[in-house]
């Protein structure tokens, strides 16, 4: 009993460790003050404020553009490279796999140096080409680590089955793979756009004079002296996530598994 | 509907030969069996049959052409795995009727047959569950369903009556004979259930470390048996084996590594090397002459009895049928026992 009280207070510290500082972001957002500063006195003002403030908004539309492009761009990468690695050898699935594993492990910051570093070495200018190009580096990973569970979960004799049917190779995907993977396609490709609508690090080494995202605005208000309109912009993004997530978790029934389980049959 | 011959046939997998170099023909709308322990290359077989392995060497022919450069979706065959595979997308008709939709039939005609072929197995009611619904003996069904209504040259069933459990697995043994002999489709059916390869088979096939042991009815594989293996393999069996110091009257005297036995055979010649099977069912007590032991076991099944009777050099098992109550042997008797001559199977040679 003793011990269950202890569970309880463990967790519920834990829950405000991570939540706390979302949710005093989200109140500032709603309080008067231009400091995040108490009193808290109830305002609509930075909302009102985002409305006229159009450098964020195009910013906000940049980063959404851009992570929409770089999840889609993951997600056929990722599908095409899980299915065709299942027809190669243990050995070279080996390679495969921690080659395509490998940008996780090295730090964003050093992946967008060296990138940048290569745009200079072929004498080329920098370009939304060349942002979309590495966040994708750094976003397929995701797609990759959700794709994989749900196809190496899946039952290799369905296909089989289908061809044994008559159905040849693009019949059998169509109608018998993708159904069976398409919501880790989803999660995927929603946890690649996230990784990418979140990364600061290679769009402020990659990104073209004149044109800045999200992370990159909020960065740079931060030395000019914020105001909470960053704290109203951060409570939107949050509940546009949240809700993205219940409706693609609702459309696919099982897919916060696939999210969050990682493997789900 | 055809005749099937495997010609030669060796799949190899890196140094490991999982199927050496072996010869089949199945007849025209026969049952055949493969039968035998895990990883003795029956699986494979089934699966260069279907084209989902290529064979390293050997051919593959159905009614004389061969099919070995066919690739699966091209080969008209039928097929049931042990997990079913049913595609959990789709209801029991989409499932059935996909193999008709590859081949292009028109929308009417199919379900026409999917409706006869849903009959055929009893599941016309449920034509419209997903199969997650259903339960493993109905999901077996709508898997045989969809197998045949393709009206394939060719049956696979790869163990799929293993999954069911044992009372189920009878009833559908049953079936399964009779809905086969309806279709008369040729049949390829890999089992390790030596029981369930019996009851169904017109012709089983014992397969040992990628070699055909011994392909026969049923009736020779069990009562001639070939080789020790295949003895071993069906049922019980008590092996003599040994070099033949006398034979006569039918009664012959080996000389095995733990001594001499004199069992009832035919006549053999001396000096022969040689391995004499012996099922445990032909053994019977007699009151005096044959064989004199001393039972050291008996197990009890209900129908009958197993008994192990030590003869000196040899433990021999009976089997006796229990056909009146009470105890007919038990532990500690002193008993003489015997079979008929031509019930020593005679393999030259030992194994």
């Amino acid at each position: 009993m003793k011990k269950n009280i202890v569970a309880k207070i463990y967790v519920i510290l834990i829950m405000l460790y991570l939540y706390v500082p979302i949710a005093v972001l989200m109140l500032m957002g709603f309080n008067k003050s231009r400091y995040n500063s108490m009193p808290f006195e109830f305002s609509l003002e930075w909302y009102r404020a985002l409305i006229s403030n159009t450098t964020l908004q195009k910013a906000a539309l940049n980063s959404v553009v851009l992570a929409f492009v770089t999840g889609i761009i993951c997600v056929i990468l990722a599908t095409l490279f899980i299915l065709g690695e299942r027809y190669t050898s243990n050995k070279l699935k080996l390679i495969f796999n921690s080659v395509s594993m490998m940008p996780m492990s090295i730090p964003w910051l050093i992946m967008g140096l060296s990138l940048l570093l290569l745009i200079r070495f072929f004498a080329l200018s920098k370009s939304m080409f060349f942002v979309t190009a590495g966040h994708v580096v750094i976003s397929l990973p995701y797609s990759l680590l959700v794709l994989k569970a749900r196809v190496n979960s899946m039952d290799k004799s369905l296909e089989e089955m289908s061809a044994s049917l008559g159905a040849n190779a693009f019949t059998t995907f169509k109608r018998i793979t993708f159904p069976a993977i398409s919501p880790a396609m989803i999660a995927g490709g929603f946890l690649s756009f996230m990784i990418s609508f979140d990364n600061f690090a290679i769009s402020y080494f990659l990104m073209p004079a004149g044109v800045s995202t999200l992370p990159i605005e909020i960065q740079s208000s931060i030395k000019f002296g914020f105001t909470p309109e960053i704290n109203a912009v951060s409570t939107i993004i949050i509940c546009v996530s949240l809700i993205c997530l219940a409706v693609v978790g609702l459309i696919m029934g099982f897919s916060f598994k696939t999210i969050f389980g990682g493997n789900s049959k | 509907m055809s005749e099937v011959i495997l010609k030669n046939l060796t799949k190899k997998y890196g140094t490991n030969t999982v199927v050496d170099n072996i010869n089949l023909k199945a007849e025209n709308g026969k049952l055949v069996s493969i039968l035998g322990p895990s990883g003795c290359g029956k699986t494979t077989t089934l699966r260069m049959i279907a084209g989902f392995e290529k064979p390293d060497s050997g051919e593959i022919f159905f009614d004389g052409r061969t099919v070995g450069t066919l690739p699966i979706n091209k080969r008209n065959i039928g097929m049931v795995f042990q997990s079913y595979a049913l595609f959990p997308h789709m209801t029991v008709e989409q499932n059935v009727s996909y193999g008709l939709e590859q081949r292009k039939v028109a929308p009417e005609q199919i379900k026409i047959w999917v409706n006869e072929a849903l009959s055929l197995v009893h599941m016309e009611e449920y034509a419209k569950r997903k199969p997650k619904q259903l339960s493993g003996g109905q999901q077996q069904r709508v898997a045989l369903a969809r197998a045949l209504v393709i009206n394939p040259d060719v049956l696979l069933l790869d163990e799929c009556l293993s999954a069911l459990d044992k009372k189920l697995r009878v009833e559908m043994q049953v079936e399964l004979r009779k809905i086969l002999e309806n279709t008369g489709v040729t049949t390829f059916f890999v089992t390790h259930d030596q029981e369930e390869a019996m009851t169904l088979s017109d012709i089983i096939v014992v397969m040992n470390n990628g070699k055909i042991e011994q392909c026969g009815t049923p009736f020779d594989i069990y009562e001639r048996p070939a080789t020790r293996f295949t003895a071993g393999f069906l049922g019980k069996a008590n092996f003599f084996e040994g070099k033949v110091i006398s034979s006569e009257n039918n009664l012959v005297t080996i000389n095995t590594k733990t001594g001499n036995i004199t069992i009832p055979a035919l006549n053999a010649k001396i000096d022969e090397n040689i391995l004499y099977i012996v099922r445990p069912e032909k053994i019977r007590f007699v009151s005096e002459g044959g064989i004199k032991g001393k039972i050291e076991h008996v197990t009890y099944s209900g129908n009958i009895s197993l008994c192990s009777v030590n003869c000196g050099s040899q433990t021999i098992i009976c089997e006796i049928q229990n056909t009146i109550s009470g105890e007919r042997a038990k532990k500690g008797d002193n008993v003489f026992i015997d079979w008929d001559c031509s019930e020593s199977v005679k393999i030259l040679g030992g194994d």
